[in-house]
């Protein structure tokens, strides 16, 4: 009666979880490991990483076959993505592409050229530019003005081209962008959903491929292959590895554990017993998840597998300690009080994450917290129901004789101890650099994907994005205008070689004022006819050449201002979408510089007055800066759940020399672990910290069993036996983690496993002896 | 009669290997005529004439070649001009007015045109040269021509036609008729001249 009721909430709430687990939505997105809540400037860059243009960019690389078949290949692909909603911009250098945007230069091009003021229309400025026309006519560049000459004598379209030209882009082979190789063909898409959007953005990916599978048969290629990359694709692959990883380790883990409890224990039931709360734990960590946080990271699932390791230790001391006979109740008594103590000190370590802010981390806390408690629930109230007559076998006194048997008095040890700690804080704190500032290093792609990535990069030209001007205005109007605003100090720097080139929204999408301006600039139909009355004359030119001159000037007389929107579809809506945003209520716009010489400079002429509120950002300065930010938060909050900790154990065992002597093995563990992480040359992240927590966690629970005064030798024994088991587990789980292809899981299994091992060998190092003031066996 | 026959057909084809000491026209083999003589500059005077103009302008210059793709237009009078096309890129400099303009070939279509024809042929590359146009080949070995014609409708819309005249491995006349009407005839001299 007493165990069915539980039992009954048990099923019924183990049941609720999976089925919310089992319909959870899944993502990889590392940027939600990113701070969030950093300086305005920063919140712009990682909401731009997140979904930013940037972040829906696909490369597209062909591969596999001789050049024509490559382009054909190309050719077919895009022409299989054309118009369908999913991409906003597709480019592969053919011309017909490329057609949309000298249309649309052509058409606007007296909103657009710098060049239009009200001099450009006068009979001297006309008689200058027809026998400049006329010079580019004799010229080799004849063909290029031949077709435009008689609607634009003046060069504005030319001038424009001109501009756009200056930038690198990849060299062509019959029509398509090609690698300078010739063995690659590439292109460009730009999905309409944002980077971070993986549902979406797979189903890019599928239709990419299915698009390619097409193409490469109707271009006669087979042997083609497709290679796709960009931050969509990563996140979209990293899901998959994770999750690949994730559930094929889950597996592994639970067998082995399973196997090494089987050959402990040698009783089935004790195994299945055992799994009963690490299941539970699981699920309704993933179910707190799903139901918080809308979504389950990846990296949330995989610690997953780490609350294998520690949850399964409840019921290692629960049989472990059990004697022969015992019912249940009685036992579960015995270990309860250290048990619960064991899951509060996890729980506060995990607090911290939970209340970080960070979304990564909070999910880890929650996932853990939920987990543990839930794990420690069901061990309370449920697994009696599961414990049949099941002990473990008296193996404790080997264990118990190598673990237990120091020389030294205890008072010694300890002090051994402290010295190790003192040692390894040493090491750590001299060892320089101690943090790893690569954002990358977080990703958990493969170094072939990244060199991929690389190559297609370099090869479509993608500008090295390292400087930039941050421009920030209450409107897009506003924006613009400190764009234009920025023109002549920038080319001036250009001029004095400070730097070798910008790029600006503004030159795509002029402000509201200055294509006004440009419109007033131009004279009505009357007056143009009549100052090339004046000029043609006296010119190489036949008469009435230039009447679709006439037209177009009238035409632009009367058009309307250009906006965001008429430039969608085109390379240039794709550079103003990207280059100039609405956050948080405030509009950015953002100017690449290339080639930067003197930072100082740009930065004095920039700051200039009437050039608004501009912001020079070095992006790897900055990018060390947001991670260093982070970190001190998560220093802080790391600092915070060691606090929590301390404060639970003084709670509970409310004296300072018993909380010295639980804290001072895990103190020396974590320091040790730190300190050989780093000899070994690996440079901290913060999952490293993350980690680190988790060896408190669960070295605490040893640490608190060890503590213990055991009432005799045969508790001792088995305390010695049941914490050596769990310690096997728990090294055994998280060693496999540190075998995965997922770096963040990598770092934290090697750590774990690591800080794990030297916790129980400090722990035992320092266990209270059975009965006060005996000498240690 | 049947022996008169046989005999004359004995004639034709015991004599026609004796007589040229040069193998029959094809492209093939002209094309590799052209793509031996390797790299080298020879003058050159161009008229144009178009529509635009009252008058056609007349040029002359240099015109260098250098494998695998490299062609140099080097115009002297009536203004110093140079057109450098590398692979895909061409950069036109006018030195009086200290202009520079770099261009990707891809994006114009017009100047592809000519240079892609000009450098196809003085490079004896058959293959670049029917990336854009279809090829024909009619003449003696004295005195051929090749008559180009735009395979692609973009290019077709600007160029009508490319016709390039030549004597053994050498090249002396490139006309280009524009889809407009506008027409460029470029001579070019002698090696030595």
């Amino acid at each position: 009666m007493t165990r069915r009721l539980p039992l009954a909430v048990w099923l019924v709430l183990a049941a609720a979880c999976a089925w919310v687990a089992a319909h959870a939505r899944y993502t990889a997105d590392m940027s939600a490991f990113l701070p969030d809540a950093a300086t305005p400037l920063q919140r712009l860059l990682v909401a731009e990483l997140r979904e930013g243009v940037t972040s829906r960019l696909i490369l597209i690389g062909i591969e596999g076959a001789p050049a024509e078949r490559l382009a054909a290949v190309s050719r077919a692909l895009v022409r299989r993505l054309e118009g369908r909603p999913n991409f906003a911009y597709l480019a592969n250098g053919e011309a017909r592409l490329a057609a949309a945007e000298r249309d649309f230069l052509f058409a606007n091009r007296y909103l657009l050229s710098p060049g239009i003021d009200a001099q450009r229309f006068e009979p001297a400025a006309l008689a200058a530019a027809l026998e400049r026309g006329y010079q580019a006519l004799a010229s080799p560049a004849g063909p290029l003005v031949r077709r435009t000459l008689p609607a634009d004598p003046t060069g504005e379209f030319l001038r424009l081209g001109a501009a756009f030209e200056a930038e690198a882009r990849p060299a062509t082979v019959a029509g398509v962008w090609m690698s300078r190789d010739e063995r690659t063909a590439l292109a460009l898409v730009q999905t309409a959903a944002p980077g971070f959007d993986l549902d979406a953005q797979q189903a890019n990916l599928a239709l990419i491929e299915e698009a390619f599978a097409a193409a490469r048969t109707e271009a006669g290629a087979e042997t083609a292959v497709l290679r796709l990359t960009g931050p969509a694709v990563f996140a979209v692959n990293s899901r998959d590895t994770i999750r690949g990883d994730v559930e094929r380790l889950s597996v592994l883990a639970a067998a082995l554990v399973a196997g090494l409890l089987l050959a402990v224990f040698r009783s089935a039931a004790v195994v299945a017993a055992a799994f009963v709360p690490v299941a539970t734990g699981i699920l309704a960590g993933i179910a707190a998840v799903a139901l918080g946080f809308g979504a389950v990271h990846g990296i949330t699932l995989g610690f997953g597998v780490t609350l294998i390791g520690e949850a399964v230790d409840y019921a290692i001391y629960f049989f472990g300690q059990r004697r022969e006979g015992e019912p249940p109740e009685r036992a579960l008594a015995g270990i309860w009080p250290t048990l619960r103590l064991g899951t509060i000190v996890s729980v506060a370590s995990f607090c911290a994450m939970l209340f970080s802010g960070f979304p990564g981390l909070a999910q880890l806390g929650a996932f853990s917290v939920v987990g543990l408690v839930a794990a420690l629930a069901t061990t309370r109230w449920v697994l009696p129901a599961f414990a049949g007559r099941a002990v473990a076998p008296p193996r404790g006194e080997a264990i118990a004789r190598v673990l237990l048997r120091w020389p030294l008095s205890a008072k010694a040890r300890l002090a051994a101890l402290l010295l190790v700690t003192g040692a390894a804080a040493l090491v750590v704190a001299r060892h320089q650099p101690i943090w790893d500032d690569d954002l990358a290093r977080l990703n958990p792609i493969g170094a072939a994907e990244q060199a991929l990535d690389e190559r297609l990069r370099a090869a479509l030209g993608a500008p090295d994005a390292r400087w930039l001007l941050v421009v920030a205005a209450p409107s897009e109007e506003q924006a613009l205008e400190a764009c234009e605003a920025l023109e002549a100090p920038l080319a001036g720097l250009v001029a004095a070689k400070a730097l070798a080139g910008f790029d600006s929204p503004a030159r795509y999408l002029p402000s509201r004022r200055t294509q006004l301006a440009r419109r007033d600039a131009l004279p009505d139909a009357a007056r143009l006819r009549e100052h090339l009355r004046q000029v043609v004359a006296s010119s190489p030119f036949r008469p009435g050449l230039f009447e679709p001159f006439v037209r177009d000037v009238v035409a632009a007389k009367a058009a309307p201002p250009l906006d965001r929107a008429r430039l969608r579809g085109t390379a240039f809506g794709l550079k103003v979408d990207s280059a100039l945003v609405q956050r948080d209520g405030r509009w950015y716009a953002f100017l690449p510089l290339r080639g930067v010489q003197d930072p100082a400079l740009v930065a004095a002429r920039v700051a200039a007055p009437g050039a608004g509120d501009v912001t020079l950002l070095d992006l790897r300065v900055e990018s060390a800066a947001l991670l260093g930010a982070y970190r001190e938060r998560a220093l802080a909050l790391w600092g915070l759940g060691l606090g929590l900790i301390v404060a639970a154990l003084f709670l509970h065992l409310r004296s300072a020399a018993r909380v010295l002597h639980v804290i001072a093995p895990i103190a020396a563990a974590v320091a040790a672990t730190l300190a050989i992480l780093l000899a070994a040359g690996t440079k901290l992240t913060l999952f490293h910290l993350v980690a680190a927590l988790l060896v408190v966690g669960v070295g605490s629970n040893y640490a608190l069993f060890f503590e213990r005064e055991p009432p005799d030798e045969a508790e001792r024994r088995a305390t010695a036996f049941a914490v050596v088991v769990c310690a096997a587990t728990t090294i055994l789980v998280f060693a496999l983690l540190a075998g995965s292809h997922v770096p963040v899981l990598r770092m934290m299994g090697s750590t774990v496993a690591i800080g794990v091992t030297l916790s129980l060998a400090f722990s035992a190092f320092i266990a209270r002896s059975s009965g006060a003031g005996r000498p240690v066996c | 009669m049947l022996t008169r026959l046989a005999c004359a057909t004995l004639l034709i084809a015991g004599a026609t290997p004796a007589l040229p000491a040069e193998p029959p026209l094809t492209l093939d083999r002209l094309m590799a005529e052209l793509a031996g003589r390797g790299p080298g500059t020879v003058r050159f005077t161009e008229v144009k004439s178009s529509a635009l103009l009252k008058a056609p302008i007349e040029s002359s210059g240099t015109l260098s070649y250098a494998a695998p793709a490299r062609l140099e237009k080097h115009t002297r009078s009536p203004r110093d001009e140079r057109l450098v096309a590398d692979r895909d890129t061409v950069v036109i400099e006018r030195a009086a007015r200290k202009e520079r303009l770099e261009l990707r070939l891809a994006d114009y279509p017009a100047v592809r045109a000519s240079i892609e024809s000009i450098r196809g042929t003085l490079a004896g590359d058959l293959a670049a040269l029917r990336r854009h146009y279809r090829v024909e080949l009619e003449g003696t070995w004295p005195d051929w021509r090749l008559h180009l014609l735009p395979s692609d409708p973009e290019l077709a819309e600007l160029v009508q036609k490319v016709l390039i005249g030549g004597s053994g491995a050498r090249v002396r006349r490139i006309e280009i008729l524009e889809a407009s009407g506008d027409r460029s005839v470029m001579t070019i001299a002698k090696d030595g001249d």
